[in-house]
C-alpha cells in the first residue's frame, strides 16, 4: 500500500516537473524574443577591402647558367665581359687543365693496369670477379673526373643569353665551386624576391597582388605582378615571396625595388555593438553577425569567431576570419553583453 | 550487563555504518555540491572559484535563483538542449526495448544454426568501446545520408548489443513450460512474447530501460561526431562548452541534467535490483 502511495507520489512529481519544464520552455522563448536587442543598421552590403604592406625587394634570376667546377682551375683567358650578349656554343673562357689532364692520365693508367691483370691467365673465378669490380670502379672514377673540368679547357655557353658575372681574371686561379662565369639565358625568368616577417607575412597568400616601383630615366615606374611562390625561412622567421618580373622592365640583377603587396577581398558590412568590438580589441576575437533563418523568421545570429584585427580606425575595423575578410562597422550606442549563439534583431535588408 | 558478544556486535555495526556513511558522503558530494552551488550568485561563484585559490563552499552567503531564472526563463537554449537529450535518450530507449526483447527472446528460446557463434560475436561487440566503432558507423551513416540528422544517433543506439545480451539472460530463466502452455492455447511466437514472456519479466525490461537511459543520457561522442548543427546537441555536450565565465549556469544545468535520471531511478529502482537478480548476471 505504501509502495503504491510512493509510486503515485513519484508519478505526480514527474508529471509536474515535465509540465513545468514545458511551460518554462515556451515562456523562455517568449521572454527571449522580447529581450532581443534591436540594432540599427544601414543595408548589410558587400564591398571590397584592401590591406597592404610595404617593403623592398631585389631582382634575381633563379635559373642562371653557372660555370663553376669542383676543382680549382687557373684561368688562362676570359673572352667576355659582364653585360655581353652571347650565343649558344660561344667560347666564354679558357682554363688551364694541365694538372687535371695529368690526373686523368693517372686514372686511365690505373684502368689499363686492372684490365691487363684481368686478361692474365690462370685466374680463379673469385679473382676475376674482384678484378672486374675493381675495373668498373676505376672506369667510373675516370668518367666522374672527366666531368669535373671542361674538355680542352674551353668554357662554352650552354645557351644564348647575357653574361651577368665574371668571377675569374687571367692568371688567377678560381677556387673549387666558385663561378668563373654566370650567364642569364634568354629564356630565364626574373623574379623579384622580398621578405615579410612573422604575422605580417602570414596575411598574404599566393596570388596576392604586388606593386613594384622603381626609378627609370628619372621617373618612378610602377608595375604590377602577383605572388608566384612563398617560402618560409625558419631561421629568420620570415616569409620569402617570389614575384615573376617582366624582362622588358630591364631590371638588372640585384636591383633594389620598392614593393607594395596588396590583398583585396569581399567583405560584408554588418553592425556590431561597440561593447562586442572592444572585447576583441586585442585581436583575439570578435562578434560577427550572419544571416540565419531562425524560429522567429529572418534573423541575424551573432557568432564569435577567432579572428585577427588587421586594421582599425575610429569607426571601423577590418578583420580577417580564416580566408575571408570581414569588415565591421561599430555603432556608437550599445546594449547588453552578447554571447556566442545569441541572436540579434537587425532592421535592414541583406542585399 | 551486556555480554561481550553484544558489545562486539554493536562496535562492528558502528564501524560498518561509519565506513558506509563516509563512502556515501564521498559519492554524494559532487551532486550535493552541484545543487548547493546552483543557488550561488555569479559574483559569489567568481569570488569562490575565479581567483587563484579555490574555496569549496556548500552554503551560499546569499542564496539566489538568478541562475535558475537565466536557465529556465530568460534564455531558451538550455531547455532546448534538455529536450534534445530527452528526444535522443527516449527514442533510443524505446527502440532498444523493442529490439532487445525480440533479439533476447530469439537467443534465449530458439535454436538456430551458428547461434553460439552469433552470441559470442554479440558479447565481443558489447565489450568493444564506442570509440572503436565510431569511424565505421560514421562511414555507414554518411553513405546512407543520415549524418547531421537525429537518426544518426538514434539508430546505432537502438541496435546496441548490451540490451540484447541482458534480455537474453533474463528470458533464459523463464520456464519453457509456460511457453508450451501458451503454444497449446494457440498463441503464435509474437503473442507469446507480448502476453507471456514480457509481462512475466517486466522487471528485467524495466532494468534495461533505466540502464539504457542512463547510458544514453550521458553520451557525448556520438552527437559530437554525427550531429553537425550545435543546436541539435544534447545537454551532455553543452555542459562541456560552458566556459568559466558562466559557472553559475553550469551548476544549474547540472541540476537539470540530474533530474530525469533521478526521477527514473526513483521510479524503477526496485525493478533494477530485481531485474539484475533475475538475469543471473551475478
Amino acid at each position: 500500500m505504501e509502495r503504491k502511495k510512493t509510486k503515485k507520489w513519484l508519478i505526480g512529481v514527474s508529471v509536474g516537473i515535465v509540465v513545468i519544464l514545458l511551460l518554462c520552455t515556451f515562456l523562455s522563448r517568449s521572454i527571449y524574443s522580447l529581450r532581443l536587442q534591436t540594432v540599427e543598421t544601414s543595408a548589410v552590403r558587400t564591398g571590397e577591402l584592401t590591406i597592404s604592406s610595404r617593403t623592398q625587394g631585389e631582382a634575381v634570376y633563379l635559373d642562371k647558367d653557372l660555370y663553376s667546377f669542383p676543382v680549382p682551375l687557373p684561368v688562362l683567358e676570359v673572352l667576355v665581359t659582364e653585360g655581353a650578349m652571347v650565343k649558344e656554343g660561344a667560347l666564354l673562357a679558357r682554363v688551364d687543365i694541365t694538372e687535371c689532364t695529368l690526373q686523368l692520365k693517372q686514372l686511365n693508367l690505373a684502368v689499363t693496369q686492372v684490365r691487363n691483370q684481368l686478361n692474365a691467365e690462370g685466374l680463379t673465378a673469385a679473382d676475376r670477379s674482384a678484378l672486374q669490380t675493381q675495373l668498373e670502379i676505376a672506369q667510373e672514377e675516370v668518367a666522374l673526373y672527366q666531368k669535373q673540368f671542361p674538355a680542352n679547357g674551353e668554357i662554352v655557353a650552354a645557351s644564348s643569353g647575357v653574361v651577368s658575372y665574371v668571377g675569374g681574371s687571367e692568371g688567377q686561379s678560381v677556387t673549387a665551386g666558385e663561378s668563373i662565369i654566370e650567364v642569364i639565358p634568354d629564356n630565364a625568368k626574373q623574379y623579384i624576391v622580398f621578405s615579410l616577417y612573422g604575422e605580417e607575412g602570414e596575411k598574404y597568400p599566393l596570388g596576392s597582388s604586388v606593386n613594384i616601383s622603381f626609378v627609370e630615366e628619372s621617373k618612378t615606374v610602377t608595375k604590377q605582378a602577383v605572388v608566384n611562390r612563398v617560402q618560409y625561412n625558419v631561421e629568420q622567421k620570415a616569409y620569402v615571396f617570389y614575384t615573376e618580373a617582366d624582362r622588358e622592365w630591364n631590371l638588372l640583377e640585384g636591383r633594389t625595388v620598392d614593393i607594395t603587396v596588396v590583398l583585396s577581398s569581399d567583405y560584408y558590412q554588418i553592425i556590431v555593438p561597440l561593447s562586442a568590438l572592444s572585447e576583441g580589441a586585442d585581436g583575439s576575437g570578435i562578434f560577427v553577425a550572419e544571416a540565419y533563418s531562425g524560429l522567429f523568421g529572418e534573423e541575424y545570429r551573432v557568432k564569435f569567431y577567432d579572428v585577427t584585427v588587421l586594421a582599425q580606425n575610429e569607426i571601423s575595423a577590418a578583420v580577417e576570419m580564416k580566408d575571408t575578410f570581414w569588415a565591421t562597422t561599430v555603432v556608437s550606442y550599445t546594449t547588453g553583453p552578447i554571447y556566442d549563439g545569441d541572436t540579434v534583431k537587425v532592421t535592414g535588408v541583406l542585399s | 550487563m551486556k555480554s561481550p558478544v553484544m558489545v562486539r556486535k554493536k562496535i562492528s555495526h558502528a564501524v560498518i555504518y561509519l565506513v558506509l556513511t563516509l563512502v556515501a558522503v564521498v559519492a554524494l558530494f559532487p551532486a550535493l555540491f552541484t545543487v548547493a552551488n546552483s543557488f550561488f550568485s555569479e559574483a559569489e561563484i567568481l569570488k569562490s572559484y575565479g581567483g587563484t585559490e579555490v574555496q569549496f563552499r556548500i552554503l551560499p552567503e546569499a542564496a539566489t535563483l538568478q541562475g535558475y531564472a537565466e536557465v529556465f526563463l530568460l534564455s531558451p537554449k538550455y531547455l532546448q538542449k534538455f529536450w534534445n537529450s530527452i528526444l535522443l535518450s527516449g527514442s533510443i530507449v524505446a527502440g532498444q526495448v523493442i529490439v532487445s526483447c525480440l533479439g533476447g527472446y530469439g537467443f534465449a528460446k530458439f535454436r538456430f544454426p551458428l547461434k553460439n557463434v552469433f552470441f559470442y560475436l554479440l558479447v565481443i561487440l558489447m565489450l568493444l568501446p564506442i570509440q572503436v566503432t565510431l569511424v565505421s558507423n560514421y562511414i555507414v551513416l554518411d553513405a546512407i545520408g543520415l549524418i547531421g540528422s537525429y537518426w544518426s544517433v538514434i539508430l546505432p543506439g537502438v541496435f546496441a548489443t548490451f540490451g540484447v545480451f541482458l534480455m537474453a539472460q533474463i528470458f533464459s530463466g523463464l520456464p519453457n513450460d509456460m511457453l508450451e502452455a501458451a503454444k497449446l492455447d494457440g498463441a503464435n511466437q509474437l503473442r507469446i512474447l507480448l502476453r507471456v514472456v514480457i509481462p512475466s519479466r517486466k522487471m528485467g525490461v524495466a532494468s534495461l530501460v533505466i540502464l539504457s537511459f542512463i547510458d544514453n543520457w550521458n553520451m557525448v561522442e556520438q552527437p559530437l561526431v554525427f550531429l553537425k548543427d550545435s543546436s541539435m546537441h544534447p545537454l551532455s555536450i553543452f555542459l562541456s562548452y560552458i566556459n568559466s565565465g558562466q559557472l553559475g549556469i553550469a551548476f544549474v544545468c547540472g541540476v537539470l541534467a540530474i533530474l530525469p535520471v533521478l526521477l527514473l531511478y526513483l521510479f524503477l529502482k526496485d525493478a533494477l535490483v530485481q531485474g539484475i537478480e533475475n538475469s543471473n548476471l551475478k
